[in-house]
């Protein structure tokens, strides 16, 4: 049984006198023991809102989750704090997700203290220690305030303080996006060394490639708050088959000069309004190989190889179809 | 000699008046840009690449002060013009995309009269429908949908990504000689980062303009900039053409950056430490203590910017004592 599995899971935003917000469409995913799975996609596609139901943080209006088969959303108080420190998350922004007022020592001990209230305070301040040193800090750092620290060291004390109830799941919300390379780098080699200790499963929110082929071992694409296509790191990587996702990839910007930035694989226009979800197909309005049956059928997630799965009805696509739509119908095409 | 360049630094120093004592943010920093050249300056959060923007832009304000060197632009000293001359030459013949694109838009304000204005102050009486019609086009030729809309609102409308946009689109209506954008694409979708830099680069290249952009995008610098400069602690490190660089770093820090990236399969390797205090320049080389590379003479004495790799392509300078084959070398294993 896989830790973490998630049917249908589909969040609107309400709003007085405006129109709803439909940031995540019915999704679906499963997360193994001590598997990575990325979330990729582009601002607002709904990675962080998908984050925050799994906590809990916010109530889907429909679909299911389970961990370890349990139902979580059935869960009420208790049983739910209980299930909570198997879950933890680690925030983009260190700082501001770190209370200023509070020390180290206690800011990573607090859910520990809350969901093991009965523990001595030497075996609680052991544990403090010896996870502050697993995230490389020093243990003397636990008297310090989050203020006195780098960037780096303030993403260490998040990490730590999700790993100290020993979760099973993580959720890592772009941790290094605002860390300088160098920084990042640091932080990757813990993420990935944690795993291999610990058998930990990641569900890691990015929208940089070089990160993502690092540390998945699964992708999945998210568009308009729903999964574009899905599978393992290299069959969606190396083999997209979904124009968005390849328009994506080739946007990607590769630091080895030898690689040619791909010119030929590029979107129109702007991810539309998630007020007003199109029909058929979400990408049929910027899609450069639309046909009119994008717009006529349901869009479904199709099997395109061994746990590969899209969206795109004219998957698998070639080199020339790219082309021949380069030409013809693409709609707005910047010059 | 050549031809003049279109933009030459030469030995610019300023500094910040801090309680703690003087940062000396821009230490010498000298560097070119040629017309139809795209330069990137990249390095680590703190190590002065906005200090030297705003020291060549006469935008160093109390407590910082430039205090040395020479800006020329087109043979003319711009850090001896008054407040007046250089804010005609910022606009006229430089334009500035800064690091926050909220702080440079007017909160009450529309975004027409913004545009309205700076026309106005810099070409003399336009008409409202004048102004109106240049701004669409910009608007547009940097990917804004509809423009029209947006020039009737406020900055607090916009999204991160529109607003960097509408900063963009503010600092290319005059049609300046030289563009200056300080990290334009970090708060940018990797899609709208495309459309916005293969625009600055059709302005570079077809214009036959200049540009000059800090990023901490190593990739952004590999497949779009023809020169780069290596910033570290306030000094320039390491200087030459991308291809060269990239693909043979003379510089153990260049070469640091670039193998912080991470890459499928190959461990991580991490620079560690973090930039030294600009306060107390150490006596020999500010990376000496996160070297590698590191010998007794780069303690003691402080290496000078020298030639390096005399065969290759372009002018190629590093600040290093060490001889940058033995760093090559070092680089080249890990292919
Ligand atoms: N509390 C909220 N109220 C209204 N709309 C919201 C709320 N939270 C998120 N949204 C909207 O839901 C959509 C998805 O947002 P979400 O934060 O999940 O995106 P994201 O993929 O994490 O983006 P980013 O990469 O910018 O973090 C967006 O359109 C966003 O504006
Ligand atoms: N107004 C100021 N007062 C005092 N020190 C300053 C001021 N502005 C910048 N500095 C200092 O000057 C040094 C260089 O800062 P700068 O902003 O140029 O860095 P940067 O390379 O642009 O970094 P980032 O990548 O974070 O933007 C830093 O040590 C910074 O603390
Ligand atoms: S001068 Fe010495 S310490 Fe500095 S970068 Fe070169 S080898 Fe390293
Ligand atoms: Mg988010
Ligand atoms: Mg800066």
């Amino acid at each position: 049984m896989p830790l973490l599995t998630v049917r249908g899971l589909t969040k609107s935003f309400q709003r007085s006198g405006r129109d709803a917000v439909h940031a995540v469409n019915d999704v679906s995913f499963e997360i193994d023991h001590g598997e990575t799975l990325a979330l990729i996609g582009e601002s607002g596609s709904g990675k962080s809102t998908i984050g925050r139901l799994l906590l809990r943080l916010l109530e889907p209006d429909a679909g299911t989750i389970e961990l370890e088969g349990t139902d979580l959303l059935a869960l009420r108080s208790s049983a739910l704090r209980a299930m909570r420190a198997k879950m933890q998350v680690v925030f983009q922004e260190p700082y501001e997700s770190l209370n200023p007022k509070m020390r180290v020592g206690d800011i990573v001990a607090e859910p520990l203290q809350i969901h093991e209230p009965s523990m001595s305070r030497t075996d609680l301040r052991e544990r403090v220690r010896a996870t502050l040193e697993e995230v490389g800090l020093d243990a003397d750092q636990a008297e310090r305030f989050p203020r006195g620290l780098s960037g780096g060291q303030q993403q260490r004390v998040g990490i730590a303080r999700a790993l100290i109830t020993r979760p099973a799941l993580v959720v890592l919300d772009e941790p290094t996006s605002s860390l300088d390379l160098s920084v990042q780098a640091q932080i990757l080699e813990i993420l990935h060394d944690l795993q291999e200790a610990h058998g930990l499963s990641y569900l890691y929110i990015s929208h940089d490639l070089s990160t993502v082929s690092y540390l998945a071992h699964r992708v999945a694409v998210l568009y308009l708050g729903q999964i574009r296509e899905q599978g393992p790191l290299e069959a969606v990587v190396q083999n997209p088959q979904d124009p968005y996702t390849q328009a994506l990839l080739a946007a990607f910007l590769d630091p080895d000069v030898t690689v040619a930035p791909s010119r030929s694989r590029m979107l129109a226009g702007e991810i539309p309004d998630p007020t007003r979800l199109p029909e058929g197909c979400f990408l049929y309005g910027r899609c450069p190989v639309r046909v009119d049956s994008c717009r006529s059928e349901p869009s479904v997630l199709r099997l395109l190889g061994p746990k590969h799965y899209g969206r795109c009805i004219r998957a698998p696509l070639s080199d020339e179809d790219w082309n021949d739509a380069s030409d013809s119908n693409a709609p707005g095409r910047s010059s | 000699m050549s031809e003049t360049k279109l933009l030459d630094v030469r030995g610019v120093v300023a500094n910040y008046d801090s309680p703690r004592g003087v940062v000396k943010a821009v230490n010498a920093v000298s560097f070119s840009a040629d017309r139809k050249e795209m330069v990137g300056i990249v390095g680590e959060s703190g190590c002065g690449k906005s200090a030297t923007i705003r020291a060549l832009l006469g935008l160093i304000r109390p407590p910082g002060k430039v205090v040395e060197g020479e800006v020329l632009l087109d043979g003319q000293d711009l850090l001896k013009m008054t407040k007046k001359e250089i804010r005609q030459v910022r606009g006229d013949k430089i334009g500035f995309v800064a690091q926050n694109p909220f702080a440079a838009l007017n909160p009450i304000y529309k975004i027409h009269k913004q545009f309205h204005n700076v026309i106005r102050a810099h070409e003399g009486r336009s008409s409202s429908r004048s102004t109106r019609k240049r701004a669409v086009d910009m608007l547009t030729a940097v990917g804004i949908p509809g423009p029209e809309r947006i020039l009737d609102g406020y900055a607090h409308e916009l999204s991160g990504g529109m607003a960097q946009r509408v900063v963009i689109a503010l600092a290319l209506i005059l049609d300046p000689e030289l563009i200056v954008a300080d990290e334009p694409t970090t708060a940018l979708d990797v899609t709208i980062q495309r459309q916005i830099l293969d625009l600055l680069r059709r302005k570079t290249v077809d214009e036959g303009r200049s540009l000059l952009l800090v990023t901490h995008d190593l990739g952004v610098v590999a497949q779009y900039c023809d020169r780069v400069v290596v910033m570290y602690a306030g000094k320039v490190v390491e200087t030459g053409l991308v291809s060269e660089v990239f693909a043979r770093p003379a510089h153990p820090y260049t070469l640091g950056l670039l193998q912080s990236v991470p890459r499928r399969g190959l461990k991580v390797r991490t620079l560690g430490g973090r930039v030294p205090s600009l306060i107390d320049y150490p006596p020999g080389c500010a990376f000496a203590d996160r070297c590698v590379f590191a010998i007794d003479r780069c303690r003691e004495d402080i290496p000078e910017l020298r030639p390096a790799f005399p065969s290759g392509r372009g002018v190629r300078e590093v600040r290093c004592h060490v001889n940058e084959q033995e760093v090559f070398a070092d680089a080249a294993v890990d292919r």
